[in-house]
């Protein structure tokens, strides 16, 4: 095997962002090497210029904003900084392919699966007969996995899981057997246990195809998984880069060491005292009817038989993928959403069984956190008009609560002047600090967050993790924190229930269910976590 | 399927019915006695009471309004007050001059508006673009009939190479047929292209901004090729829609272009009809075209299960 | 984005029209063309407008700008006297639509009770051809600005409900509602706070439209004959009475139309320079149309 010629040679690669912004370039003086059958990591988070890098490889820059201003791509040794379009096209899906993050917008949703992967054969292969290519695509789909290829074939993007197009995906980029494989944050929408099996399979068909692949990531759980060699970015620029068991173990640039140090590893937080418990929900159902204009009706069971107790000060973890029911639960525990079946007691009032006026008295004290930061404030309203209105609503006088604002803002560790600001004018954790300040100006007794810190940078989602930390211990709140990410859990939890398809099907203290999990799902969870065990 | 389609049909009782409450609610509550005007001037207290009993207007309304629709219900419209003909074959001996009219005008707009909607969505902001929409607005901006005169001012008057007005059946003589039907179905056309083209255009460029569009390219198709394979199948749910939409725009179109051209169809019709007061035939007329309008988009709605195999009901 | 000119004041607008140079033009045009209007019975001599049968289809020349009709009239002197009545439809329409529609879509989009009912009632009125219904309710109510504002309104309302209702569900179901009802705030607080202005950019962008959609179907009313009452200076009855002249003399009919067309057009590219601003995702597709 030619192990000296490599895939991919970048030299020196700066890209201009367009004018006004708070940087010149999207990426600047980046070079970078790839061999075959080796896979090199790309680390950064948003905006380091990751992405960037990748397009300017495909030859897929958005061309009215970002341009190339200098440096050189060879792919197998041909220079294709600027070679033209027609070039591009012949090489794109050819010599190079590409996977991106989001598998269910990236496939076409009115083109059968089939034949999307049989398209990059007839661009490619022009001779290839209508029954060769047929049979090659088959085989590719039971190459990369996909449960009865035959059937497959003939279905759209809408109707297989995530993880399947994802491997419909991985498909489609290894049809020509390229030289080089860009994946960019290829298992970063996907589940934790869907997330291994394909990095897995990653490992298995690049062994078998000898591509190079360059892997685009935030997680530096995926790096430890999977990588050979790793390169740090940050605002465009190169960080670190070296073989990923150096960077991993003895990183040498501080935000190496600081996004290393961000990944949250399991940690246990003791189980607190037995207490009268201030949150009780017992043997809660909720089962989505949908009944069509056929007369069918389609049940979905979200939510069967869930019981769970929250003490006063305690935070119980709800973890489980997408789809087991999770915010299901958190709605109906915020009122949003009505249980068909049992009760959730709110210091022993059953809240779906209030009057909407007893209701509207009490459900203040339970409030809610939610996943998008940019979405939950309302953006035409101040900071500060945002936070003192249900307050106001409660009686308090405007005066008063805007004085209780500015404290709870700096609480949060903001400046009590972001009170007069807009939501736009600050980041994606700043506005998380503003919408817990908001939560907690309402005084509540129990804070339900659902996938709080889930959309923002792993050094953002440290520092947040640690407020919330901080001011439970300050303020006594209990919380009821649901997330799809274990590891996140454990830095937070003292208990934690494990859902998976509407049921909890395991609950107790933190360390005692990671270290000796009696269900088996619960085990696969936790085999799943990325990079736990190396790092 | 044919469940599905049943069941979709079955759902546009109710708007067909409330179609039906407002077009008689809307004759019966106007001012005037139907009565006093049809037996004219002239006519005696009594004569016009019994016109009235003969058609049923002394009727409480209520009453008026079951008997009227179980008409509808079995295909009897009434008959129209002037002619005494009954309104449905008043209706089917001037369908066929509108029909073929909306028909070529339809032609015209799908074979010219989508592909100069694609090209200027591929040519995003060049000058065939910017040219593209101009000419969209300009079509909204200029009323039909202004349109439909200029033309006739100067194909027809000026240069003579087309008939002023009027009329001949396809079936009778298919060259003058289409001598006589170029100008008002460009006219008509003209508003259904503006529309068509800056639709076909605007959900062009929100398709070619989706991530399956960047897929495509990387699979190595080609600019053209992801225009005309996957972007443009996927604008086609918008563009169906409105054309649906726009049925409504050429009816109202219609009525218009007939007038300008001389042409006897049912647009014609209606306006004759409603100078008139002819309530039984407006009725009917104003019937029939909600019936289409609903019809063609019903024809949609299923035509989308063919575009997009995402919409299942 | 869409904060920028909502929420700012007028220096904002001043702003968006010295970038936007066609958007100024058109803004001036219609400035011009309601000023003009007016200030009519003061700028074109009642003479001019008066039946006068010695001068009866004179082409356009010095002495009358778009020449004059077969009763003699000046038909610059009737155009500009028209406009003001054409205006005015074309305003009172606007703004009558927008403010119902905006009602019944809040109304209807919230509260889901009763969404399907009135929604079914919006298909029907949208299944009656436009033109048609207007023509009809104005020959049988008699002829009218308020019957023929009301007729063009009832034909509006439903597109505008339809826009003002997709926003409310799809703001409704922001985190920062839900909140807001974690909260307890009151519904009409909701409504008013966070959903309304979600509405307001693609409202301004929508009563546009209907602005010049008004304008050019009570042109068509005049033409069809059931406009105003013969003899009210509007461009429809200006254009009527050229109908039967038109071969002899083009100009009754073609320049009281592009002056309409003008103003049409500005007011449509006003719209959609606004809409590009305010409101990407709006499209023609939910325009009114005549």
């Amino acid at each position: 095997m030619n192990q000296m010629k490599p895939v991919l040679e970048m030299r020196d690669l700066s890209v201009t962002l367009p004018g006004g912004l708070d940087r010149t370039h999207a990426v600047e003086d980046v070079s970078l090497t790839i061999r075959r059958g080796e896979i090199l990591c790309v680390v950064g988070e948003s905006g380091s210029g990751k992405s960037v890098t990748a397009s300017v490889v495909m030859g897929l820059l958005p061309k009215n904003s970002l341009r190339v201003a200098k440096g050189t791509v060879m792919l197998e040794g041909e220079d294709i900084t600027s070679a033209p379009e027609q070039r591009m096209d012949q090489l794109r899906g050819n010599r190079m392919a590409m996977i991106f993050q989001e598998p269910l917008t990236a496939l076409n949703p009115v083109m059968p699966l089939g034949r999307q992967i049989a398209e990059v054969l007839v661009l490619h292969k022009p001779g290839l007969g209508t029954a060769a290519i047929r049979s090659r695509v088959l085989e590719l789909m039971a190459d990369v996995h996909l449960p009865a290829p035959e059937e497959m074939y003939h279905r759209y993007p809408h109707q297989i899981s995530g993880g399947q197009r994802q491997r419909v995906m991985i498909a489609m980029a290894l049809a020509m057997e390229p030289a080089l494989i860009i994946a960019d944050e290829p298992t970063t929408a996907l589940d934790v246990t869907t997330q291994a099996q394909i990095l897995k399979l990653f490992r298995e068909l690049l062994t078998k195809h000898d591509s190079a692949v360059m892997l685009i990531t935030h997680d530096f759980g995926v790096v430890a998984e999977i990588a050979d060699r790793v390169l740090v970015m940050r605002r465009g620029k190169l960080v670190e880069s070296g073989t990923a068991k150096d960077v991993l173990q003895s990183p040498r640039h501080d935000y190496t060491k600081e996004l290393i140090a961000a990944v949250p590893r399991l940690r246990y937080l003791p189980q607190l005292a037995e207490r009268e418990p201030v949150l009780k929900a017992e043997n809660v159902s909720l089962t989505y009817r949908q009944s069509s204009w056929l007369g069918k009706t389609t049940e979905v069971h979200a939510v069967q038989d869930v019981s769970f107790t929250l003490a006063p000060g305690e935070t119980l973890g709800i973890v489980g993928e997408s789809g087991s029911g999770k915010s299901t639960l958190a709605r109906m525990v915020v009122g949003f959403e009505k249980p068909d079946r049992g009760r959730i007691l709110f210091e022993g009032q059953d809240m779906p069984g209030l009057t909407p006026a007893r209701l509207r008295q009490m459900r203040h004290r339970i409030q809610m956190i939610f996943q998008d930061p940019y979405s939950s404030l309302n953006p035409r309203r101040r900071v500060g008009q945002s936070m003192i209105e249900g307050p106001v609503r409660m009686g308090k006088s405007g005066a008063e609560a805007r004085r209780r604002a500015c404290e709870l803002l700096e609480l949060v560790g903001l400046q009590p002047s972001a009170i007069d600001r807009f939501p736009h004018e600050f980041s994606g954790g700043q506005r998380q600090r503003i919408c817990i300040a908001r939560a907690l100006a309402l005084e509540p007794d129990v804070i339900v967050a659902d996938e709080a810190v889930s959309a923002l940078d792993v050094t953002v989602q440290a520092q947040v993790l640690d407020l919330f930390e901080k001011l439970r211990t300050e303020l006594g709140f209990a919380m009821l924190f649901i997330t799809h990410d274990l590891r996140v859990a454990s830095n937070i939890c003292n208990r934690v229930a494990v859902m998976s398809k509407g049921r909890i099907v395991e609950q107790g203290e933190l360390k005692r269910v990671f270290e000796n999990p009696e269900n088996e799902y619960t085990r696969k969870l936790l085999a799943a976590m990325p990079g736990v065990s190396e790092m | 399927m044919l469940r599905l389609v049943a069941l979709r049909i079955l759902s546009s009782v109710p708007v067909m019915f409330i179609v039906a409450v407002i077009v008689f609610g809307l004759l019966r509550l106007s001012p005037g006695d139907p009565a006093v005007i049809l037996a004219g001037d002239s006519a005696t207290p009594e004569a016009i009471a019994a016109l009235r009993q003969q058609l049923g207007l002394d009727q409480p309304l209520p009453i008026q309004f079951v008997t009227w629709l179980a008409g509808v219900a079995t295909g009897d419209f009434g008959q129209s007050i002037l002619s005494r003909m009954p309104v449905l074959a008043l209706i089917f001996d001037r369908l066929e001059a509108t029909l073929v009219l909306a028909v070529s005008a339809i032609i015209i707009t799908v074979l010219i508006a989508v592909p100069l909607g694609a090209i200027a969505a591929w040519r995003h902001n060049s000058w065939i673009d910017r040219a593209v929409m101009a000419l969209s607005v300009a079509g909204f901006s200029v009323p039909a009939f202004v349109i439909g005169y200029l033309l006739m001012l100067f194909f027809s008057v000026k240069w003579e190479l087309l008939p002023v007005q009027g009329y001949v059946s396809p079936f009778a003589d298919p060259g003058g047929a289409v001598r006589h039907l170029i100008l008002p179905s460009v006219t008509l056309a003209l508003v259904f292209m503006a529309l068509i083209a800056r639709v076909t255009r605007s959900s062009l460029l929100e398709v070619l901004n989706q991530d399956f569009v960047r897929t495509a390219r990387a699979k190595g198709n080609s600019q053209r090729r992801v225009l005309w394979r996957h972007a443009l199948p996927n604008a086609a749910v918008p563009i169906i829609t409105v054309i649906g939409i726009g049925i409504a725009m050429l009816i109202s179109g219609v009525v218009v272009t007939e007038s300008v051209f001389n042409i006897p169809g049912i647009g014609r019709l209606t306006i004759d009809a409603i100078l008139a007061r002819d309530y039984p035939v407006v009725q009917g007329l104003m019937l029939f075209f909600a019936l289409i309008y609903v019809g063609v988009n019903l024809l949609i709605d299923i035509a989308y299960i063919i575009v997009d195999p995402r919409i299942r009901y | 984005m869409s904060s920028h000119l909502t929420n700012a004041p007028a220096t904002a607008w001043l702003g968006f029209l010295r970038q936007n140079k066609l958007s100024a033009l058109c803004a001036a045009l219609l400035l011009a063309i309601t000023v003009v209007s007016l200030a009519a019975p003061w700028i074109i001599d009642a003479q001019l407008t008066q039946v006068r049968p010695r001068m009866r289809l004179q082409a356009p020349s010095d002495l009358a700008l778009f020449g004059t009709d077969a009763m003699g009239r000046d038909v610059f002197g009737l155009t500009v006297e028209g406009a003001k009545l054409s205006l005015l439809v074309g305003l009172l329409t606007a703004l009558a639509g927008g403010a119902i529609g905006t009602v019944i879509g809040l109304v209807t989009g919230y509260f889901r009770r009763i969404d399907g009912v009135i929604m079914r009632i919006m298909d029907a009125i949208m299944a009656i051809p436009n033109i048609l219904f207007a023509v009809a309710v104005v020959s049988l109510l008699g002829a009218s600005l308020a019957t023929i504002v009301a007729a063009l309104v009832f034909n509006e309302i439903p597109r505008v409900v339809r826009l003002v209702r997709s926003v409310v569900l799809s703001t409704r179901e922001e985190p920062y509602v839900k909140a807001a009802i974690g909260m307890s705030i009151q519904t009409p607080l909701i409504l008013a706070r966070h959903i309304l202005p979600n509405c307001v950019a693609p409202l301004i962008v929508q009563t546009t439209y209907i602005f010049a959609s008004a304008i050019l179907s009570e042109a068509i009313l005049g033409f069809l004959g059931v406009g105003f009452p013969q003899g009210t200076p509007t461009w429809g009855n200006v254009m009527a009475e050229g109908r039967a002249v038109f071969l002899r003399a083009p100009w009754t009919i073609i320049a009281p139309g592009l002056m309409l067309a003008v103003t049409v057009m500005s007011v449509n590219l006003l719209g959609d320079s606004l809409r590009d601003r305010l409101d990407p995702r709006l499209t023609r597709g939910t325009r009114a149309s005549s």
